[in-house]
């Protein structure tokens, strides 16, 4: 017997309210009826091509209408959503071609002028007028505003494991891997994180993080299942155009990773604006340093804030820390969510006693299921039907678990286990820096030394480096301190915010 | 000054590929600079130019593209300065 599930695109469109807003950008706005109203043409479209059930779409595009609609409409046709980011490196960009087997292409023109050639002999679908592609199997524009649809629209019928997107993970450790998230994924992790954040349909979300990386997904599957509305900015570069149109717009809520947070705090007016109405502020997408989570707390005394941890392979979130355990457990990712068990094993595979440092284990009915095409890189981190996360953790008397590092962003030094974390929270402590991070070089004496590399706050960078030498020296334990110090304008990241240490190794 | 700021964004964000920029290009629809890459712009701004820009200054109304840094730098410097062309080097004095 086949169980029934539940197309996405059906959870988070059916029976919303058609004349409130969906989706606000700065020059325009959707509302549910209209975003209903694109989707269901996306999904006609791509099923017109000849396009079967399991079909891979890819979607290519910053955060836009556009991209909305193809998104849910690529999902209530039944395929599934590649989303890949706007300004992907050609080889990335070739390699997800060639091994999701796209035929169907959903690109903005940006993405279009520059990649083109790429995509011969493919179905392509843009955002608005590019000239013809000579070798395309077929072209179209979908730049018609769109009314809201007239006839009941049909979503395909899917099992709950029906693949319904595969999300690349950011290509910081080697070729990107591709995450096989089915229609069940989605449901159940956007169920769990609407209970604990307590959405509701009054409830705006300033949305700057790209929807084709999971967090950025996340905001927009728990904002569409409610009814509220996503204000999303791709201007983050500008954090002042963001906070302001925070305000303008009402937002209850911020997203953000953590360079979003360093650069709010220590580069713009955050702490001399007022903002009424927010409600919250979530982070997520890696470790924000204790020094920057007491700031922000300063900055928004009326704002709850959560502090969560999740992977892709999760779909998205596997935990939060609640708004009211913030200063007591400081550092903590929390526990895992209303439908996740989050465990801390050792290698015996027993849960580890307050203390001990342990692998961080979840399962749930949001966990992926599996790696696209990659059956033993799978085996290794899914097993049992629980998720191997590779994040290192231990957990204190009260169950609130504390993450001590990535496993493999260790040093090795005088023969010790050295986090690199610990030493970038010190950095971070000093307010001349905005970022650092550390990575480890050789070293005759110590085996691998510390090497840091920091991003100045201040303009004036004048004697910086000897600056923070002396800040470490009373801090670090001597073979923990510094032995070469770079200042850098900016950390290599990913397009999902994330610090690329690979490329720190080449600098 | 045009010429200055375009040089810097051309070596740092275009990998020195001087045909793909032109003086109005959005930075912001380009993507050529991201939120880090700006305040680097802005280090540079200050350095060069002599000028303070605040956090609050930091709009896409005064940094979008090279022709608004340009105007943006032509309202904050003093008059005389402007005219000299290099003001971080001849400060303006009587």
């Amino acid at each position: 017997m086949t169980i029934r599930g539940i197309n996405v695109a059906e959870y988070l469109l059916a029976g919303r309210n058609p004349e409130r807003i969906a989706l606000n950008f700065p020059q325009s706005h959707a509302s549910y009826g209209a975003l209903a109203a694109q989707a269901d043409r996306v999904a006609r479209h791509v099923l017109g091509l000849g396009a079967l059930k399991g079909d891979r779409v890819l979607l290519i595009g910053d955060n836009s209408l556009f991209w909305a609609a193809c998104y849910l409409g690529i999902m209530q046709a039944g395929l599934v959503a590649v989303p890949i980011a706007a300004n992907s490196r050609p080889r990335d960009l070739d390699y997800v071609l060639e091994t999701t087997d796209a035929r169907i292409i959903c690109a903005q023109s940006s993405v279009m002028r520059a990649h083109g050639p790429r995509f011969g002999g493919k179905h392509l679908l843009t955002d608005g007028d590019t000239p013809p592609l000579p070798h395309a199997a077929s072209q179209q524009a979908f730049s018609d505003p769109a009314t809201a649809a007239t006839t009941s629209l049909v979503y395909a019928s899917v099992e709950p494991h029906d693949l319904a997107a595969l999300v690349f993970t950011s290509g910081s450790t080697g070729q990107p891997r591709g995450v096989m998230v089915s229609h069940a994924n989605i449901i159940a992790n956007t169920d769990s994180i609407i209970a604990y954040l307590e959405l509701t349909e009054r409830d705006r979300i300033m949305a700057v993080l790209p929807f084709h990386y999971c967090y950025g997904a996340s905001l927009l599957h728990t904002h569409l299942r409610v009814g509220g509305e996503v204000v999303a900015d791709n201007r983050f570069m500008y954090p002042e155009t963001v906070l302001q149109r925070m305000i303008d717009t009402k937002c209850t809520g911020f997203a953000g990773v953590p360079s979003h947070f360093q650069i709010l705090l220590r580069n713009s007016s955050l702490r001399k604006k007022q903002f009424p109405d927010l409600r919250y502020v979530q982070q997520a997408g890696g470790y924000l340093a204790p020094a920057f989570i007491r700031e922000l707390k300063d900055a928004l005394p009326d704002t709850k804030i959560f502090i969560m941890y999740g992977q892709t392979e999760a779909t998205a979130r596997l935990s939060y820390l609640p708004s009211e355990d913030l200063e007591t457990k400081l550092g903590s990712i929390g526990k895992g969510m209303p439908g996740v068990t989050l465990r801390v094993l050792n290698e015996g595979g027993r849960p580890v006693r307050p203390g001990e440092v342990g692998e961080i284990v979840a399962e749930g009915a949001n966990i992926a299921l599996g790696y696209w095409k990659a059956p033993q890189e799978s085996q290794a981190i899914f097993r049992n039907g629980a998720l191997y996360s590779g994040d290192l953790a231990r957990v204190d008397e009260d169950g609130f678990i504390y993450i001590v590092d990535r496993a493999k962003d260790f040093l090795k030094c005088r023969g010790e286990k050295v986090s690199c974390r610990q030493i970038e929270e010190v950095l971070l402590e000093c307010d001349e820096l905005v970022e650092a991070a550390i990575i480890g070089i050789p070293d005759d004496v110590l085996g691998e030394a510390v090497k840091a590399f920091v991003v100045p706050r201040v303009k004036n960078t004048t004697g910086l480096e000897e600056r923070v030498a002396s800040f470490c020296k009373n801090r670090l334990a001597p073979h923990h301190l510094p032995k070469q110090i770079v200042v850098l304008p900016a950390l290599p990241k990913s397009s999902a915010g994330k610090v690329m240490k690979t490329a720190l190794k080449t600098l | 000054m045009v010429q200055k700021i375009r040089t810097f964004v051309i070596d740092n964000y275009l990998f020195g590929e001087e045909g793909k920029l032109r003086n109005d290009d959005s930075f912001m629809e380009s993507g050529i600079i991201d939120s880090t890459g700006i305040l680097e712009l802005v280090r540079f701004l200050e350095a060069t130019f002599g000028v303070k820009i605040s956090d609050e200054e930091l709009i896409p109304d005064n940094l979008d593209s090279i022709e608004k840094i340009a105007a943006f730098l032509q309202r904050k410097l003093p008059a005389s300065a402007a005219v000299g062309g290099a003001p971080s080097l001849q400060p303006a004095q009587r």
